[in-house]
């Protein structure tokens, strides 16, 4: 098993749920998202994000509207749908449930 | 100074230089192969266009007018190599598939007999998971290819004993698993095309090329199984045809495959192996090491057939073993048998009778050939002369219906002469020599008329032994030859008469004048 493919997954699902995380407080379009997701250090390409944004998209999690920009073309604003906002609150439970889980291990296991 | 094109990027216009553009569409390109949903590819390109135009908006001011390549660096540097898209797939089915991708092709689909679904053995169920197909279909064509010649059973009945039977959760898994199929080969090679065009110039790449190039290898094995599969498809088609061609060529009494055998003729092929190979009753034997010989080969590339097409390595070997040791002893026994035969032509003898007549006295001879009770007075010598209608059994005696009617001049005078040529082979000079005197061909006289045997009858215990007979008359100066009407049956090839010449028809008179033939029409 290689150490990349590990990262690459763990990162994976924590970086669906940030993103519902930060698209639960406020409209965003990519470049904000990506932002903050860059200064978390959870994605350092933007890459990353178009393909995940749009397969929420696709899953109806998500949903955008196109709002005109002075500066350039338009912006996809994106926004959690009611089924979304759902699926954060699940993940949120999970995540709480697995952080914690992972912090009792590592601390039994750091003890010893 | 560098050229510029024009580009429209989310219907925003850039002017961007020739280098720049080419290297702008090549990552656009590779970061297009990385998805393989057509829709969703479309929709993410258009974002990360989108967002390109944004970035491009941003860089052009009042002193920057066009896009030049390192904007493009900046550009991939921001938004990720095309590697880098994949990383956020929400699916990790996919991303395992995409990590394990070589692991993939080890563990494809095998046949295994499908015997939760079976109607007999589950070899059709099994071969239906296998091609994707209906089951159901797989049971019709088994049916129709009963319908030729019984090839089915045979196909079934190897597929029973070869294909083993999924037993284990695992195996059932394995017998329906992912099929490696076309589709996913051609996608294979439009990824490496796409991949490979900008590749080695760029170093920004190189990790895509080493995947491509694991890909590459990957689709490469794939071609040459595809036409491993092709061969596996010709070999088991090509096998059944020939063995149904057999099958009815040895069983189907058919004219046209073995003209031997046939009605009024040779009954059958065991009869037909009688007449030739040497004892009394070694026949039955004989003919199945004749058929262990010959139809092992066939389903042997039929085995080889299936196994190119299902990859069998373990369960056939015992089947090979076995089939093989069975060919060695038949072809043993047959040549066992052949080395006998073939004693039996090792003295080759010939006897010349004269016949004694007070007729070869007269000016004119008559000759004709006697009615052809066995086979037909119509045979037309020069279309059948040697041909296999002319042989014929009915178990107690040999019939060959051809015999060779020969004319001489000579410038001696003096009566005519016939000499009667019997030819024969035989294990000892002594054996040949009774063969040939059991040679009947009687030539008779009848009211003034030489009648020739238009065959000869040999017993069926003397074997087909090259025996053969043939009529020699020399015809001295002066003397004339009248043909009588049935001459036809065996000397009608010589449509030039009996020396160069002249048609030699019923009825045609023949004098022979200063030693040549002249025909004198009555």
């Amino acid at each position: 098993m290689k150490l990349e493919n590990t990262k690459a997954q763990m990162r994976k699902g924590i970086l669906e749920y940030c993103i519902l995380t930060i698209l639960s407080n406020k409209e965003a379009y990519p470049s904000e998202i990506i932002a903050e997701l860059k200064s978390a250090k959870l994605i350092v390409v933007e890459g990353t994000l178009y393909p995940l944004l749009t397969r929420l998209k696709n899953a109806e999690l998500l949903q955008y509207n196109w709002v005109e920009s002075k500066s350039g073309p338009p912006r996809k604003y994106y926004f959690l749908t009611p089924s979304g906002v759902d699926f954060l609150k699940e993940l949120k439970t999970t995540w709480t449930e697995l952080s914690a889980a992972v912090k009792t291990i590592s601390k039994t296991h750091h003890n010893e | 100074m560098n050229k510029t094109i024009n580009i429209n990027l989310s219907g925003f216009v850039f002017n961007i230089e020739e280098e720049a553009y080419e290297r702008l569409k090549q990552y656009l390109d590779n970061v297009g192969a990385q998805f393989s949903n057509a829709e969703e590819r479309e929709e993410i390109m258009s974002d990360i266009e989108l967002r390109i135009a944004e970035i491009f908006q941003d860089k052009i001011g009042p002193f920057k007018e066009v896009i030049i390549m390192t904007d493009i660096d900046e550009i991939i540097d921001i938004l990720g190599h095309p590697e880098d898209y994949n990383e956020g797939d929400e699916s990790i089915d996919e991303t395992e598939n995409q990590n394990q991708e070589s692991n993939n092709y080890e563990r494809r689909k095998r046949l295994f007999r499908d015997t939760d679904n079976a109607v007999l053995g589950g070899v059709c169920a099994g071969l239906g998971h296998y091609f994707d197909m209906d089951k159901t279909i797989i049971r019709i064509l088994f049916v129709l290819l009963f319908v030729f010649f019984g090839s089915g059973i045979l196909l079934y009945l190897i597929l029973l004993f070869i294909v083993p039977e999924a037993k284990t959760t695992t195996e059932k898994i394995e017998m329906k698993g992912d099929f490696v199929n076309v589709e996913s080969i051609k996608q294979h090679f439009e990824k490496i095309k796409q991949n490979l065009t900008n590749g080695e110039k760029q170093k920004q790449f190189r990790s895509t090329i080493k995947s491509t190039v694991d890909r590459g290898t990957a689709a490469g094995k794939n071609f040459f199984e595809i036409i491993a599969k092709i061969f596996g498809i010709g070999l088991t088609l090509g096998g059944i045809f020939l063995f149904a061609m057999t099958l009815f060529t040895l069983f189907g009494n058919n004219e046209i495959l073995l003209p031997f055998i046939g009605e009024d003729r040779i009954p059958d092929l065991q009869t037909m192996l009688h007449i030739i190979y040497p004892g009394d009753s070694p026949s039955t034997l004989f003919f199945v090491c004749l058929l262990i010989v010959i139809f092992i080969p066939i389903i042997t590339l039929i085995l080889t057939g299936l196994r190119l097409l299902f990859d069998y390595r373990h369960a056939i070997k015992p089947f090979v073993i076995g089939l093989t040791t069975t060919w060695f002893i038949a072809a043993g026994i047959l040549f066992f048998y052949s080395l006998e035969l073939a004693s039996d032509f090792k003295s080759n003898q010939k006897i010349i009778e004269r016949i004694e007549d007070p007729i070869l006295a007269n000016d004119t001879l008559y000759v004709d050939v006697a009615h052809d009770d066995q086979f037909s007075d119509l045979i037309d010598p020069y279309n059948h002369w040697n041909s296999a209608e002319l042989i014929k059994t009915d178990g107690q005696y040999i019939y060959m219906g051809w015999s060779e009617l020969s004319f001489r001049t000579t410038a001696d005078s003096g009566d005519f002469s016939v000499n009667i040529t019997k030819h024969s082979c035989g294990a000892s000079i002594a054996s040949a020599i009774e063969r040939i005197e059991r040679i009947n061909y009687p030539i008779q006289v009848k009211n003034g008329v030489l009648f020739i045997p238009p065959y000869m009858r040999i017993p069926a215990e003397d074997k087909i032994r090259a025996q053969y007979a043939s009529v020699e008359i020399v015809v001295p100066e002066n003397k004339t030859i009248i043909f009588g009407s049935n001459i036809g049956r065996i000397y009608r090839h010589a449509e030039y008469g009996p020396e160069p010449h002249g048609s030699m028809s019923p009825g045609s008179v023949w004098v022979n004048e200063t030693g040549v033939f002249e025909k004198n029409v009555q």
